[in-house]
């Protein structure tokens, strides 16, 4: 069940009506909204469920044993099951086969072991391991650090992981911003309300009418058979991969969002305008917000972060980087993106940084140039990312040296790109470099609209985007 | 002091939108069904269900395709033909008719093949049917809002009564002989979408029983006259699952003609084939092989994603359907006046998919052979029926 399906729409109108009637009895509303997340879930793979209650289970009870005991080294023990438990079923479902592959790569390399070619085990990745091992996972950790009291009801718990707006692909929500809210009485807000349709609106319109589109236009053709395309068409299908993966994201946050606030919950942003960052440490604060920052505040600054040695700082970014090139997939491509895009933070470390005022003080020019840099530098780190994922082929590294070398293959080409991929790409470049303010007008004049202008552009928006959509192409970030 | 109870729950306004949101989506949901029902052309249906019915003795050959087919295979001949050339009697059947698309003749012989034992051989309509640009095509494909705007603009949802269709087809839009035909073509492309909206099981039944009800009420209104009340009328047309035909005022001659020997030819005197006919006088002084060969050969790529996606759809699924049965499956391309090239990508496609029979020039190129640009004529059709017996004579290349 997608957000981008029909079938989405009808659950989410029952859930909300049936939430809202039942809001008054506490219990009642938190196990409605527990079993419609089931529901949610078991709609992809009905069995995996059972996973999502080991995980819960596992550090429900682990978190009230670490709380109950000030021994330290029964509080390790106590950490180290839950890491272990939820790390360890993540690295079967999601690591095993990478795993067995390399080491029998190495064998293979030194000599030993069989020469025939490797067979993956038959092992399916449940949706959103990625996402709901996290938000366990920040539970325990922040009650081992005291950060965090444990929850008095294993319901809330469950409702915390399960949470069917952002279980499958985030944002991954951390228990000490979710946590309370559950404790706040039930009031339905309708300004909130309101916005929230808003944003599954446009979340709507950017995944289906902008990123599908650029995905089936531009960049696909052009990652299928590279060799056929010039320079330029192979740079604005590059450029196309990153805003597709934006786009694709950011709608699935925002549908995410905006599905919470209409049931009165609130989720963290996701994605803040992430092309208009002038430096790298500042795009990795604007894209994928709630990852950066549990890397950032679980394992970078676990590792030290940036209050030791200059060498340990670079081991820590590096370390980092890549873990969160594996979170994204298990094969060697994401770890070389890991690295890549980890480079440029270890080569900060030696570098002075500008102060905020240096930063304001520079000029139109400067920070056009600057942003054209950050830009193209994801644009080509995401080469990789994309030949590793969703092109045809898993081409993975040697793919993108194949692109990289088509760029300087001027000669003969016939092939032309889909003006419609274009036209998609240039609005959603308008979309996200238009001010903010803009985007405010758009919202606040869809939620003075009366009911029935309301209703007229909900229908209108789910009518064209339905008549447009050639099939209902996945969220990318799933198979995360 | 201001009231500052919360309103209730139902009386928010975004909970009122909701509400409002779910209201018009099922009453554009029930619109557009009952639309799609009334644009469905049933009696070429009807008339195909009773040519399929199981007390007919099977066929070994049959033709599937659009009007082109319908008008330009003759199953007599092709039977005296082939018996000519082989010795062995053999039955053909005609069950192309007018506006069917490649999914609606996949359907037909899915049906056929539920009834009766495979057939020797299916001829299938290739070339200018598999180019329509189908409702659910332009609109998955939305180039430009244009297409959209175009598609909600211009057709399919012009014509809904039997009145403003014999209005059109007196008048076709901006005079121009293919417009209409564009016309009309998005106006089947509704079959379509019917089928794919309701399936094929509660198609049958929901659009008989509306047309029984829309034949009654018709009845009612006016049927009165020639010995009959208005409420026997209204009996009789509740008795009747079928709708009437758009097509011109020779519809029933039409129908008749399929019912008597399943395939039929426009009226010599109509309005439709003088005009055909004329289309055709003034193409024949205007162009030459090469210049409409030019000027219709269509960049048709099946390769670009999103284009095309029921034609390489339902071709694949001919393609498996009469693999599975062993039969003989060989794509015709239909002869047109002057029109209708196909491409060499379309050629290719073909031909990776199977077997494909493009007539030469010397079967028929002559104006004589068409009633209009599009359409064989008998005589015409008589040449490719003998020239399409001839090929099934042969083996089959490997």
């Amino acid at each position: 069940m997608s957000f981008n399906s029909t079938t989405f729409i009808v659950f989410f109108l029952v859930v909300f009506f049936a939430y809202w009637a039942v809001s008054r009895t506490v219990r009642l509303r938190f196990a409605l909204l527990f079993v419609a997340s089931c529901v949610f879930y078991m709609s992809w793979n009905p069995k995996f469920v059972v996973l999502l209650f080991i995980s819960t289970a596992l550090d429900y009870y682990v978190g009230a044993a670490i709380h109950r005991t000030e021994n330290v080294a029964r509080r390790r023990f106590f950490l180290c099951l839950s890491l272990t438990g939820n790390l360890a079923l993540l690295g079967f479902f999601k690591y095993f086969n990478f795993f067995l592959e390399s080491f029998h790569a190495l064998l293979r390399s030194l000599g030993l072991g069989h020469t025939e070619a490797f067979v993956p085990w038959d092992i399916v990745l449940p949706v959103g391991i990625s996402f709901y091992t996290f938000q366990t996972l920040s539970y325990t950790l922040d009650i081992y650090r005291r950060k965090l009291e444990p929850v008095d009801s294993i319901l809330k718990f469950a409702l915390f992981v399960a949470f069917f707006p952002q279980l499958v692909a985030g944002p991954i929500v951390r228990a000490a911003d979710f946590l309370p809210q559950l404790e706040e009485p039930a009031r339905y807000d309708d300004g909130a309300a309101g916005r929230g349709v808003f944003l599954i609106m446009a979340g709507l319109i950017k995944k289906v009418a902008l990123a599908d589109t650029i995905g089936l236009y531009l960049v696909e053709p052009v990652f299928r058979a590279p060799g056929e395309f010039g320079p330029i068409q192979i740079v604005m299908a590059v450029w196309g991969t990153l805003f597709q993966f934006y786009l694709d994201f950011s709608a699935y946050s925002d549908i995410a969002i905006g599905a919470a606030a209409c049931l009165g919950y609130r989720l963290p942003i996701n994605f803040d305008r992430p092309f208009l960052s002038q430096d790298l440490a500042e795009f990795w604060r604007r894209w994928h917000i709630s990852m950066t920052s549990f890397f950032r505040d679980y394992v970078f600054i676990s590792l030290g972060g940036t209050r030791c040695r200059t060498a340990k700082i670079v081991r820590n970014f590096f370390i980092t980087f890549v873990l969160v090139g594996l979170w994204h997939g298990a094969g060697w491509n994401y770890v070389v993106w890991g690295v890549l895009i980890g480079i440029p933070m270890m080569v900060r470390v030696f570098m002075r940084q500008p102060t905020e005022e240096e930063r304001a003080a520079r000029s139109l020019f400067g920070r056009v140039w600057r942003r054209a840099w950050v830009f193209n530098f994801h644009a080509l780190a995401i080469m990789i990312f994309r030949n590793g994922t969703v092109a045809e082929g898993n081409r993975g590294i040697e793919g993108t040296l194949n692109m990289l070398a088509s760029l300087a293959d001027f000669g003969g080409h016939t092939a032309r790109l889909n003006p419609l991929g274009l036209r998609a790409l240039a609005l959603a470049a308008v979309i996200h470099f238009a001010p903010k303010a803009w985007v405010h007008v758009a919202r606040d004049r869809f939620t003075r609209l009366p009911v029935l202008g309301q209703a007229g552009v909900m229908v209108l928006v789910t009518g064209c985007l339905s008549a447009m959509a050639y099939e209902q192409a996945p969220f990318i970030y799933f198979q995360f | 002091m201001s009231d500052t109870r919360p309103k209730p729950f139902l009386l928010q306004k975004t909970v009122l939108a909701g509400l409002c949101y779910v209201a018009l989506c099922l009453g554009l949901l029930a619109h557009s069904r009952h639309e799609r029902l009334s644009l469905v052309q049933p009696t070429r249906s009807a008339l195909v269900r009773e040519m399929l019915c199981p007390e007919q003795p099977p066929a070994d050959v049959l033709f599937l395709g659009s009007s082109r087919t319908a008008r330009g295979a003759i199953p007599e001949v092709f039977e005296q033909r082939y018996e000519e050339l082989t010795g062995e009697r053999v039955r053909a059947l005609n069950l192309a008719t007018l506006g069917r698309s490649k999914h609606i003749n996949y359907l037909t012989l899915v049906e056929y093949l539920s009834a009766f034992p495979p057939p020797k051989a299916v001829f299938l309509e290739v070339g200018q049917l598999d180019r329509t640009e189908h409702a659910h095509d332009l609109t998955a494909r939305f180039m430009s809002p244009a297409d959209v705007l175009r598609v909600l603009w211009r057709a399919p949802y012009r014509a809904r009564t039997r009145e403003r269709s014999q209005e059109l087809t007196a008048n076709p839009p901006g005079n121009a002989f293919d417009s209409f035909f564009l016309y009309l073509e998005r106006c089947f492309a509704n079959v379509d979408l019917a089928m794919e909206g309701l399936g094929r099981g509660p198609e049958d039944e929901a659009f008989a029983l509306y047309c029984r009800a829309r034949n009654a009420w018709a009845g009612l209104l006016g049927g009165a006259g020639a010995g009959r009340s208005r409420f026997e009328a209204a009996f009789e047309g509740l008795q009747s699952p079928y709708a009437s035909e758009v097509i011109e005022s020779s519809d029933a001659d039409l129908s008749q003609q399929i019912r008597d020997r399943g395939w039929y030819q426009v009226k010599t005197t109509g309005n439709y084939y003088q005009k055909g006919k004329a289309h055709l006088d003034e193409w024949d002084r205007t162009l030459n092989g090469d210049s409409a060969f030019r000027r219709t050969k269509m960049p048709v790529d099946y390769t670009l994603p999103g284009r095309y996606l029921a034609t390489i759809l339902y071709t694949k699924a001919f393609v498996d359907l009469c693999q599975r049965h062993g039969i003989r499956l060989i794509q015709v391309e239909i002869p047109g006046f002057l029109d209708d090239a196909m491409s060499n990508s379309q050629i290719a496609y073909y031909r990776r998919k199977g077997e494909l029979y493009q007539p030469p020039d010397r079967v028929v190129l002559a104006k004589e052979n068409f009633a209009d640009v599009n359409h064989l004529d008998e005589e015409g059709a008589k040449k490719f029926t003998r020239a399409l017996a001839q090929l099934l004579a042969k083996p089959p290349r490997r």
